[in-house]
């Protein structure tokens, strides 16, 4: 089932000024309810400024955003009703932290959603469970925690609104890689049980090999390739034209069939590399070792 | 949007104005600023547009970005002129219950329009072909006299220069915060006012709680750099006088002397 879906997205910023500038330009999109799909592109490839649109902060200059079917400007009274369906966690989301206590903060979406406060409780718990925040930090001031306990408050503050769809716009920019790789696994995890549709902006080909089902690249306001990850990192030479790459394993299996080896060229995880390499050991080791 | 204000905006582009010194700029537009108020007559006014013109033909900045800067204070202007027109007393063209429209009336709210936009035109001209750095140095060394009075001149002009500096900054820094708390349902726009100011708080205590670190950033930055104050510093650019600048003062100076002329010796309507 389609959750989200654009049709000939267009934005441009500035209108009728002299500095005027087109950001996107025809983009039809769609996503499937329950699958993580990953956005890549170089800076100013219009990233940021599509997903801004999927939840009504920016408003097309033609063509329409489809939520479930209905455009989310049908009823530009009710854009706020759609921005609890769809969430979206910008990047560097810590300075969004304002209030006493981080259990405070993370309750401010719920909140305004209006939620009784048995919900909005519950709500708060499962959202610091999903990120790894400690009971005792609940209690701490926003401002009292560490870079990577702010990110996680931020991130839970979004998680907490429970919406059908979570947008993410780096959401491990900046960490190191132990809290990286811990924030990844519990997002992944918790889209696996939740089945929320997520979307991720990342410049990691390593972590969007590892969690996005689908990958869309853009390219100066256009869409220039949205297939199965698999597929989009087979094509290592688009991506190198477009300024992007593929993760590192995926260009060693691709030197690797280079020089003969019968490997496929969908490797994109070294989970995978590893099972596609051991079998190819086994059968050529017998003679050699 | 709030990207609209343009407060401090400079204009860049290759004009005699942009190349004169900023001291001289800023002198000059303090004296022009008076000299529009002496003018009290069609001549004197006429001589005051004709030089502004001039000066706004010369600073190559298009048309369209003055009339931009004019924009915002349409409402003061159309305000100001009908007061003047319905209380000045003389020769009624016009009346209907106790609403008088006079000859004079609509005279002097001519003048009174035709001053407020020469006013936002002249100070235009400044902002848009002075840089913030410039400005500042200007003011600087224009007031340096202060120092004898143990005013720390110096501060002054580097407090000004570091909140133009950083007013871009913050705006970008606004929006960003407000567009966080919108995704999180902040309602900005509807409540009743106590509800909006309450409402206010999700995007203020961020935007202060930076702005204190961003302060603190930069004043580690300026101190990593050996800022001191202004004691025994130099300056990488020396503002000086040239042949251009003494051209203006020589053209500025009649035509203000003839604008006051004009005003003294021609009467009033």
């Amino acid at each position: 089932m389609t959750i989200l879906e654009t049709k000939k997205l267009r934005h441009i910023y500035g209108e009728g000024t002299p500095f005027e500038q087109a950001a996107l330009t025809e983009v039809d999109f769609t996503v499937e309810s329950g699958t993580v799909v990953g956005i890549i592109g170089h800076s100013g490839s219009g990233k940021s400024t599509l997903v801004q649109h999927f939840n009504g902060l920016l408003k097309p200059t033609g063509g329409e955003v489809l939520l479930k079917g209905k455009s989310i400007w049908d009823e530009p009274k009710k854009i706020r009703e759609v921005r609890f369906q769809v969430g979206l966690v910008f990047q560097y989301p810590e300075y969004q932290l304002f209030d006493e206590t981080v259990e405070k903060d993370i309750a401010f979406g719920p909140k305004n959603m209006g939620l009784d406060e048995n919900e909005i409780a519950r709500r708060v718990a499962h959202a610091a469970d999903v990120v790894g925040l400690s009971e005792r930090l609940l209690k701490r001031s926003p401002f009292d925690l560490s870079g990577g306990e702010k990110r996680r408050a931020a991130l839970a503050g979004v998680i907490a609104m429970e919406s059908d769809v979570l947008i993410l716009d780096e959401p491990t920019a900046g960490l190191d890689p132990r809290g990286r790789d811990s924030i990844l696994d519990r997002l992944l995890r918790f889209q696996r049980e939740s089945g929320t549709t997520m979307l991720i902006v990342s410049h990691s080909m390593e972590d969007m090999a590892r969690v996005a089902d689908k990958i869309m690249v853009l390219d100066h306001g256009r869409i220039a390739l949205y297939d199965e990850t698999g597929a989009v990192f087979s094509r290592a030479a688009e991506l190198k034209a477009l300024g992007l790459d593929v993760p590192q394993i995926t260009g060693v299996f691709h030197g690797l069939r280079k020089n003969g080896l019968p490997v496929e060229e969908n490797v994109y995880t070294v989970a995978k590399g590893r099972d596609t390499l051991l079998p190819l050991f086994r059968e050529r080791g017998q003679g050699t070792c | 949007m709030l990207k609209d204000i343009t407060i401090g905006q400079y204009y860049p582009a290759f004009s005699v104005i942009h190349a004169m010194d900023p001291r001289v700029k800023f002198l000059m537009m303090i004296g022009f600023i008076v000299v529009i108020f002496l003018a009290w007559n069609i001549a004197a006014l006429g001589l005051v547009l004709v030089f502004c013109l001039a000066v706004l033909f010369l600073s190559r900045v298009p048309v369209k970005v003055y009339l931009k800067s004019l924009k915002p204070i349409i409402p003061i202007i159309i305000f100001t002129a009908v007061l003047n027109a319905l209380y000045i007393d003389g020769e009624v063209l016009w009346k209907w219950w106790i609403i008088e429209i006079t000859k004079e009336g609509l005279l002097r709210s001519g003048y009174v329009a035709l001053r407020i936009i020469m006013l936002i035109l002249i100070t235009s001209v400044l902002t848009y072909t002075t840089t913030p750095t410039q400005l500042t140095d200007a003011i600087e060394r224009v007031f340096s006299p202060l120092n004898r009075l143990k005013i720390d001149v110096h501060v002054f002009a580097m407090i000004m220069t570091i909140a133009l500096r950083f007013i871009p900054t913050l705006i970008e820094e606004t929006e960003k915060i407000m567009n966080a708390q919108k995704s999180r349902g902040a309602d900005l726009e509807t409540g009743s006012l106590l509800q909006r100011v309450r409402a206010l708080l999700p995007i203020l205590i961020p935007l202060l709680f930076s702005a204190f670190h961003r302060a603190f950033e930069l004043a580690d930055a300026m101190e990593c750099r050996c800022y001191h104050g202004g004691k025994g510093r130099t300056r990488l650019k020396q503002l000086k006088c040239a042949g251009r600048d003494y051209a203006a003062i020589g053209i500025f100076l009649p035509v203000c002397a003839g604008i006051i002329c004009a005003s003294v010796l021609i009467p009033i309507f």
